[in-house]
């Protein structure tokens, strides 16, 4: 399961952005435990708006997990870990 | 019910929070009315779009919505799941925060200006209890924010201020919501410092007062700055000394003070005698030396809670107080400050000898004001000096009256000048072995409408400490020529007419060319006039003397010293003068015959100056043995009663016209 990437998109460094990454980091290092690597990218919609239009991002801070397929995305401070596992597909309901 | 669900369906279509419906995976199953806003797409245009998974704990949490105009929207964000139509769904609801952020944002700059500025502030409720204070306060007061908090800011207090001072405080604020001024507060390590307070009350939006909010500026720095200029008006800067503004300060307090009491208190004022010559000969930095060094020996000499002080120049004060017998207490300080004085100075590598006059003047005896004791503690000083110097004088009753003449002499003293009541009397000096009138001196006389004729010695004093002596002499000198031109043309010989010159006219910017106008203007030819100058003014003159005297000589006048004798000038630095005659004080004049001194010291002179090439003239001659002895010792040149009392000039005229007529033996005196 190598090779899996999550972008997490921001919208500057709000209180709330901060909380999504602190958070998405130890969902990952969970993931990481179990023996699965994925590996986080930030990406700020302030300094890379055409990202936000390419990707039709509504609101953020949203995870947005490409690959493996089925796409899927999470809006929010992402502190619920389980649901925000669920929603990304990387977790059985 | 199916109308009931519509009114359901129209409630959530309509409600002010955004409101989304999502599936399993985040797209938008339903947007209401003010979703599309919020997002700012059609309705239509939201549907089917992946918002993206939602999943909130029961807080709502803060998103940001990318708004289709390219704006960002702040947003809080709940969600609830639930069953629609028989498939899980996601309700989302999104309120618009964004007015409430930047509220957030600006209360957040507002807080950094408060944290960042220098002034400390302070909220309380009404209480009063202290809600918050920023940094500035803790660094003005020493206490931290949370000692502060929740505390009465009366812990703050010094006690400087009485209640009064905070209960009027407390009843502006509640009258004007208002008040602004200067506390002495207490840091928290004991120290009390001033601070410069603003405070304004908070109201609510129903007009009910809820905060008050205190801004506190550390003003100890301009306080130090006050203290300097405070330092500057009221201190001698050369000796630290109080002068002469904070003096009269201290002594009003200290009257005040004695008079409640019942206390005494003595003003000294001291004058140092015959100081301009040690500026004048040793320079003013010596000057400066000395007068430091007089300030330190003063201060010595009084206890912590008196005061020494410099009024001016080469004056000092000193304030002693007493319960009792203060007379005796300002005689012993007198006579200590005499005696501090009396050890010679050592500077500039030199012993100094200085001495001082003292003016005594006491509560209740002397005066019971400032201004009354100032002034007879002067009138006491001017006795001391009179007297010589090196003493004290006690302000005496008789005093007042010379002091009261002193003042109206001086007024009156102007009014002689314009209304031509000085006259001049002229006194003939003779040559004793050839019995002929060798000249007349011209004395000035004051014929006073209420007091009679007074001599020169009633007011050219006065007239030499006011300035008026500039302006005197002038008249002297031009009457003397007129009259002296009258002589002439009326074919009378008088020989020279002699006119005495003060040091304030010698020392005046052109004393040559002032004499050379004069002449000019009255026309007298110079050989017919002699000056006369004091053996002291020459002294004090020194260095410019031999400039200014032979500038005078080249007028083609004649010079004379006057009161020989009393001056302490050796002859040998006459030498090098100028001058043609030399009259002998009369004071060794009125001994003659038979004080050997005075023989011995007339004898000398005259032998000596004939040797050095003056001509001598005797002052003084009253007696015949007086007149045989002069010349025996080879002074023929005198003046006196023996010859002739000065006297106007209608009656001079006489004299020389019965000189004229029939002169007189050659071995045989003139006789008027």
């Amino acid at each position: 399961m190598s090779g899996q990437l999550l972008r997490l998109y921001i919208a500057g460094r709000t209180a709330a952005a901060s909380r999504a990454i602190a958070n998405l980091e130890a969902i990952v290092a969970g993931l990481a435990a179990e023996g699965q690597q994925i590996a986080i990218e930030v990406i700020d919609i302030l300094e890379r708006p055409q990202l936000a239009e390419d990707e039709r991002i509504l609101a953020t801070p949203v995870v947005i997990k490409k690959l493996p397929p089925p796409v899927r995305r999470v809006v929010g401070d992402l502190s619920e870990h389980d649901k925000v596992l669920v929603g990304l597909d990387l977790k059985e309901a | 019910m199916a109308a009931q669900r519509v009114d359901f369906r129209q409630i959530v279509a309509l409600a002010s929070d955004a409101i989304l419906i999502l599936d399993g995976r985040g797209t938008i199953l339903y947007a209401n009315a003010a979703a599309t806003a919020l997002f700012g797409d059609p309705r239509t245009g939201l549907i089917g779009q992946d918002f993206g998974f939602v999943a909130t704990p029961d807080e709502p949490i803060e998103i940001q919505i990318k708004h289709a105009g390219g704006k960002l929207v702040s947003a809080d964000l709940r969600s609830v799941d639930m069953e629609m139509d028989g498939r899980t769904v996601t309700v989302a609801f999104l309120r618009d925060v964004t007015e409430r952020k930047q509220a957030e944002a600006q209360m957040r700059l507002y807080a950094a200006a408060v944290d960042n500025t220098s002034e400390g502030i302070m909220v309380t409720d009404t209480t009063p209890a202290i809600i918050a204070v920023n940094a500035a306060l803790s660094q003005i007061t020493g206490y931290t924010a949370d000692e502060l908090l929740g505390r009465n800011p009366s812990l703050l207090q010094s006690g400087y201020h009485d209640p009064v001072f905070f209960r009027a405080m407390w009843r502006q604020l509640l009258d004007q919501d208002h008040w602004r001024g200067e506390i002495w507060n207490r840091a928290k390590d004991g120290e009390i410092a001033p601070q410069w307070v603003n405070i304004n009350a908070v109201r609510s939006e129903t007009g009910r007062v809820t905060h008050y909010v205190g801004v506190f500026s550390d003003i100890s720095d301009i306080k130090r700055s006050e203290a300097q200029i405070e330092r500057l008006a009221h201190r001698d800067p050369l000796t630290d000394l109080p002068n002469r503004l904070l003096f009269r300060t201290r002594l009003e307090q200290t009257l005040r003070r004695a008079k409640a009491g019942r206390t005494q208190v003595g003003l000294l004022l001291a004058d140092l005698d015959a100081f301009r010559h040690v500026n004048d000969s040793l320079g003013h930095g010596v000057g400066d030396l000395v007068l430091c060094e007089v300030a330190a020996r003063l201060t010595a000499l009084v206890r912590p809670d008196e005061t020494v002080a410099r009024l001016s120049g080469d004056e000092f004060a000193v304030l002693i107080e007493s319960d009792t017998g203060i007379e005796t207490r300002a005689s012993l300080m007198a006579e200590r400050i005499i005696d501090a004085l009396a050890r010679p100075l050592a500077l500039a590598g030199q012993q100094l000898f200085i001495s001082a006059s003292i003016g005594i003047a006491t509560y209740p005896n002397d005066g019971d004001d400032v201004a009354r004791l100032m002034q007879n503690c002067d009138a006491a000083l001017y006795q001391a000096r009179e007297s010589g110097g090196n003493g004290y004088r006690h302000y005496a009753r008789a005093l007042s009256d010379y002091a009261r003449e002193r003042v109206m002499l001086i007024s009156d003293l102007h009014r002689a000048l314009a209304d031509d009541e000085l006259v001049l009397h002229y006194q003939p000096q003779v040559d004793m072995r050839q019995g002929r009138l060798i000249g007349l001196e011209a004395l000035v006389r004051w014929q006073h409408p209420q007091r009679g004729l007074l001599g020169p010695n009633r007011f050219i004093r006065i007239a030499e400490e006011t300035g008026l002596i500039l302006p005197l002499g002038e008249w002297v000198l031009r009457t003397a020529c007129v009259q002296a031109l009258a002589w002439q043309a009326d074919g009378l010989p008088f020989g020279r007419i002699a006119v005495n010159v003060s040091g304030a006219e010698i020392r005046r910017r052109n004393p040559v060319e002032t004499v050379a106008a004069l002449l000019e203007e009255t026309g007298l030819p110079a050989d017919r006039l002699e000056l006369e100058v004091t053996e002291t003014v020459v002294m004090d003159l020194r260095e410019e003397a031999p400039a200014v005297l032979a500038g005078l000589k080249r007028l083609g006048l004649a010079l004379a010293m006057d009161d020989f004798g009393t001056g302490y000038s050796s002859l040998a630095y006459l030498k090098g003068l100028p001058f043609d005659t030399l009259k002998i004080d009369m004071s060794f004049i009125s001994g003659l015959p038979d004080d050997t001194a005075s023989a011995a010291i007339v004898d000398a002179i005259a032998a000596l100056a004939s040797r050095l090439g003056f001509k001598v003239l005797a002052e003084g001659v009253e007696t015949e043995a007086q007149r045989r002895f002069l010349l025996g010792v080879g002074c023929d040149l005198a003046q006196g009663y023996l010859f002739g009392r000065p006297a106007p000039a209608e009656e001079i005229t006489a004299l020389l016209e019965r000189f004229a007529e029939a002169p007189q033996p050659s071995d045989d005196a003139p006789r008027p």
